[in-house]
């Protein structure tokens, strides 16, 4: 079993005893870590998945290699089931006020769709190890699950602390997000290459990074679209949650720098050439837009929850170092290398 | 005098045109009239990059700073209250902000390709032409008396 | 085949589309022309009777046309699309379509244009809506999603005008080639002199790619802009935050289904199969599904919210569009848009062009209905019981939207006779 599994394992393990010896009943500290892992361990084979489609060569470079990392997906159930454990941070959890807002529900549907997703994503890797003629289809059906899966994250695990504030563009904002980082990796992986010399893999990197800066500007035109509708219409059960986020320091200090760092930086930072051919800006700006997606889950969940440092830091480090083990595994597998001339 | 040479296919004109250089004649004496845009020319010629792209900054500057700037001076003209929104609604003002910034970019890219491009060109609207799909190879100047196939 | 031969056949085959009209020609511009006179003389009415004529009124103060000009903003989008966004990607398929698509984007947006103005009531103080120093000190409302919306229009159209315009220079100077007489030197003062040298082609290209770098934004904002006009109120069906997104993909949607409306029959009249093949029809077929796909979502996620969060107000709303006075239209749209386009999925509904091109027109009833659904459900329908009111559209509100139809389609029947319906340097170019 490679290392990055036993880590994989290790970090659940770790992050079980975490949630059933330190979780507070207002505690949503492990719920930071589990959304940036969950952005990855979907993102990156909804990434691959949308090349499939698209049938662009530009990620055959590093597809197999991302299509390799979809085990992470098998942990995302039961770490999910680790946060379920105590859901009494949920504001609804008390009084249920409809039958989908109910505990047995709630965690049913979201270990189903999750494991749904994590099925398709092993179907889509050994399906494209085979060369098989329905890997599109596969593809496909993969998009969906993941669409429907993000949708419930955005939905259940995050808005639901606001209860019953709501807002439509949540659950779009989270899986561009998650698409947003996974292109970053990608660019990231492509770079580690070209840092060696291997130049094949340049063209992936500057498209992965243009891909990159491309969500960029579609995460911050979302995000603006959801800001100004709710700044316009100023009704005051739709403030009241931005005003908490927006007007209140630390959190609206925060939240500018997470904006920050995940729009404008990368955005205008990446518009010229040499960044896009540069493995380190690459790096910077990634690193950048993950900070800032961890910040701005922590302002999010900041005013109706409260952070254990033990948790956050502790199962961050677990899972991260799962994660960065497990593109060091992504690395070594095989891909096939497109023709120069049909590149694009 | 101009010499001119013309082919049916790319290639040959590609070839042509890079013989005509490396036989030491100067880019700058050599044109070509082609159907479609064929990069290979502009490396062979050297001609450099297009400076189309600062007429595209200068526009969608002038646009975004113009465009906010303006309607910020008319909420400081006459700070009506609407709606209850602040006089200077920066979240609101973005919209048109942006729209300028694509509105003028776009126009003074126009212009500046026109003016880069000598168009309209009024001798060619009214003595245009024509090569019909053909690759031409236009060559200026000159003292040889070479015995090149071509036609005038 | 040499390139020149390939050229010379295909400014001949396309050339042909530009000659002498035929028949069919003459009645289609006939029964459009007639349905575009018939919406001016409707409008004619309106303005000399005033909005009275209009079946909108207390509570629906919204009807039928901005209905029409959201949808012919939406397939306004489709064009840009297909010939910036597509460009950015590099997806070779969009020479075939490329320049019937600008044609159909500037055309859709004088259309839409038309609206704000005729729904002006006061038509003639139209000015109004343009920030000019006047007497009354008053600047524009830039805070209103209705100015944002002149300022979104505006810049769509010229930078739209311009791309076009742009893209035609190169065609412009094929057919000056071929032309003779005083059509000659028009064509030759429309191709601004073009040559054709490497200078000229150089800028060209920057040009290009700096336009459609501009449009690619727009396609985004413009129809954002238009949701606003909906998403900055605050009844319910209206004010939610997705209504950005859900338009903007909507508009492509509605978009491709119009590009595939119109060449199809466009492509075996004048002969162009060899040019436009059933893969380029397959690949359109697939982004009208994606973006189908997305719609659907939208109408889940907003059935989803409405539910989840038990506001009375959302739930009854929602409940009144699947279920109240206005449910057959309701029905209409989600079997036209979600579920019809699910047959793309199967490559033999998608290879046959008689089944896309009756599709495509499903579609487009569909996403007409779409916009009737939304503007007119949510304002029957709002906070108070005692303000509630249906409405029916009256017989000038028809006409026009009837004109608006007649005068897209006489001026892409004109377009195809004036203008080349393919983007030939662009079919050489890959054809090399």
């Amino acid at each position: 079993m490679k290392k990055s599994m036993l880590a994989g394992i290790a970090s659940v393990l770790i992050v079980f005893a975490l949630n059933l010896t330190l979780k507070s009943d207002t505690d949503a500290s492990f719920l930071v870590v589990l959304l940036v892992f969950n952005a990855f361990a979907q993102g990156i084979i909804a990434l691959a998945a949308a090349a499939q489609i698209s049938e662009g060569n530009w990620l055959s470079p590093i597809g197999n290699k991302l299509l390799s990392m979809w085990w992470l997906q098998l942990l995302t159930p039961f770490l999910f089931v680790a946060h379920a454990m105590n859901l009494a941070p949920y504001p609804w959890t008390e009084h249920p006020p409809n039958a989908w807002m109910t505990e047995g529900l709630f965690v049913a549907r979201n270990v189903g769709v999750l494991l749904l997703t994590a099925g398709l994503a092993w179907l889509l890797r050994r399906s494209t190890l085979k060369k098989s003629s329905n890997t599109t289809r596969i593809a496909i059906f993969y998009a969906l699950a993941f669409v429907l899966s993000q949708t419930l994250v955005a939905m259940d695990w995050l808005m639901s602390f606001e209860y019953p504030w709501l807002s439509t563009m949540f659950a779009p904002l989270q899986f561009v997000e998650a698409l947003f980082l996974s292109t970053g990796l990608a660019a990231v992986i492509a770079s580690v290459f070209v840092q060696k010399g291997d130049k094949r893999f340049l063209p992936t990197q500057v498209d992965a990074a243009t891909l990159f800066l491309g969500f960029s500007l579609f995460w911050g035109g979302l995000f603006y679209a959801q800001f100004l509708t709710i700044w316009y219409g100023n009704i005051p059960e739709e403030v009241a949650p931005l005003a908490r986020r927006a007007m209140v320091s630390p959190m609206r200090e925060l939240g500018i720098l997470s904006i920050v760092t995940m729009f404008p930086i990368p955005f205008i930072g990446l518009i010229p050439a040499t960044p896009k051919r540069t493995p380190a800006a690459v790096r910077l700006f990634f690193a950048l837009a993950v900070f800032g997606f961890v910040l701005q889950k922590i302002v999010i969940l900041m005013p109706v929850a409260t952070l254990n440092p033990i948790i956050l830091i502790v199962s961050g480090l677990a899972l991260t170092t799962t994660l960065v083990l497990a593109v060091g595994d992504a690395l070594a597998v095989e891909s096939p290398m497109p023709n120069p001339q049909e590149h694009h | 005098m101009s010499k001119r040479w013309a082919f049916d296919d790319k290639q040959p004109f590609i070839e042509k045109l890079r013989e005509r250089v490396d036989s030491g004649v100067p880019p700058e004496r050599l044109d070509t009239r082609t159907p479609f845009h064929v990069h290979e020319v502009e490396e062979i010629l050297k001609i450099p990059e297009s400076p189309v792209r600062f007429f595209a900054l200068a526009g969608a500057l002038l646009g975004l700073f113009g465009g906010l700037g303006f309607v910020l001076f008319t909420v400081w003209d006459y700070p009506l209250l609407t709606g209850g929104k602040p006089i200077f609604s920066i979240t609101a003002f973005i919209v048109i902000a942006f729209e300028t910034t694509i509105l003028l970019g776009g126009v003074v890219t126009k212009l500046g390709f026109l003016h880069l491009a000598r168009l309209p060109d009024v001798h060619s609207i009214l003595n245009p032409e024509e090569h019909y799909n053909q690759f031409v190879i236009v060559e200026e100047g000159g003292d040889e008396d070479l015995d090149e196939e071509g036609q005038s | 085949m040499t390139t020149k031969s390939f050229g010379d056949r295909l400014d001949l085959d396309v050339l042909a589309a530009m000659k002498r009209p035929s028949g069919l020609f003459w009645v289609a511009l006939t029964v459009s022309s007639l349905m575009f006179i018939t919406g001016l003389a409707c409008w004619g009415v309106q303005i000399a009777r005033g909005m009275g004529v209009a079946g909108i009124t207390h509570p629906v103060g919204w009807g039928v046309y901005i209905t029409n000009f959201v949808f012919w903003v939406g397939i306004a989008h489709s064009g840009t699309l297909i010939s910036a966004v597509l460009f950015l990607f590099r997806a070779r398929f969009r020479s075939s379509f490329n320049r019937s698509a600008e044609a159909m984007t500037v055309i859709a947006v004088l259309t839409a244009g038309l609206f704000p103005l005729i729904h002006l009531g006061r038509t003639w103080f139209f000015y109004w809506l343009f920030p000019y120093p006047n007497q009354r000190q008053l600047w524009a409302n830039f805070r209103s999603p209705l100015e944002w919306d002149v300022w979104a229009v505006t810049t769509y159209l010229t930078i739209s005008a311009i791309f076009f315009f742009v893209g035609l220079i190169p065609d412009l100077a094929i057919v000056r080639q071929h032309a003779t007489g005083l059509r000659k030197k028009v064509y030759s003062a429309l191709s601004l002199g073009w040559k054709g040298t490497s200078k000229q082609w150089s800028h060209y290209a920057k040009l290009y790619m700096f336009l459609a770098a501009f449009a690619t934004p727009l396609v985004i904002s413009v129809h954002s802009v238009v949701s606003w006009d909906f998403a900055m109120s605050v009844i319910p069906g209206w004010h939610t935050t997705i209504f950005a997104p859900y338009f903007v993909a909507g508009a492509i949607f509605s978009g491709t289904a119009m590009v595939m409306t119109l060449v199809i029959p466009m492509r075996k009249i004048l002969g162009l199969e060899k040019y436009i093949t059933v893969d380029h029809f397959e690949r359109l077929a697939k982004v009208m599904l994606f973006t189908s796909l997305i719609v659907s979502f939208s109408y889940a996620v907003e059935w989803a919210m409405a539910y989840y969060s038990g506001n009375p107000y959302e739930t009854f709303h929602f409940s009144f569009r699947l279920l109240g006075d206005y449910r057959y239209f309701y029905w209409m749209m989600v079997l036209c848009n979600s579920i019809l386009p699910l047959l793309v999925f199967f490559k033999k509904f998608r290879s046959n062009l008689k089944l896309l091109f009756v599709l495509s027109i499903f579609v487009n009833i569909g996403m007409w209905l779409e916009r009737f659904v939304i503007i007119v459900t949510s304002l029957a329908r709002d906070y108070d019981p005692n303000n509630w009111g249906n409405y029916y559209p009256s017989l000038i509100e028809v006409g026009i939207t009837v004109g608006s139809f007649g005068m897209f389609f006489t001026f892409f029947l004109i377009f195809t006779k004036v203008l080349p319906v393919l983007s030939v340097t662009e079919v050489k170019e890959q054809q090399s």
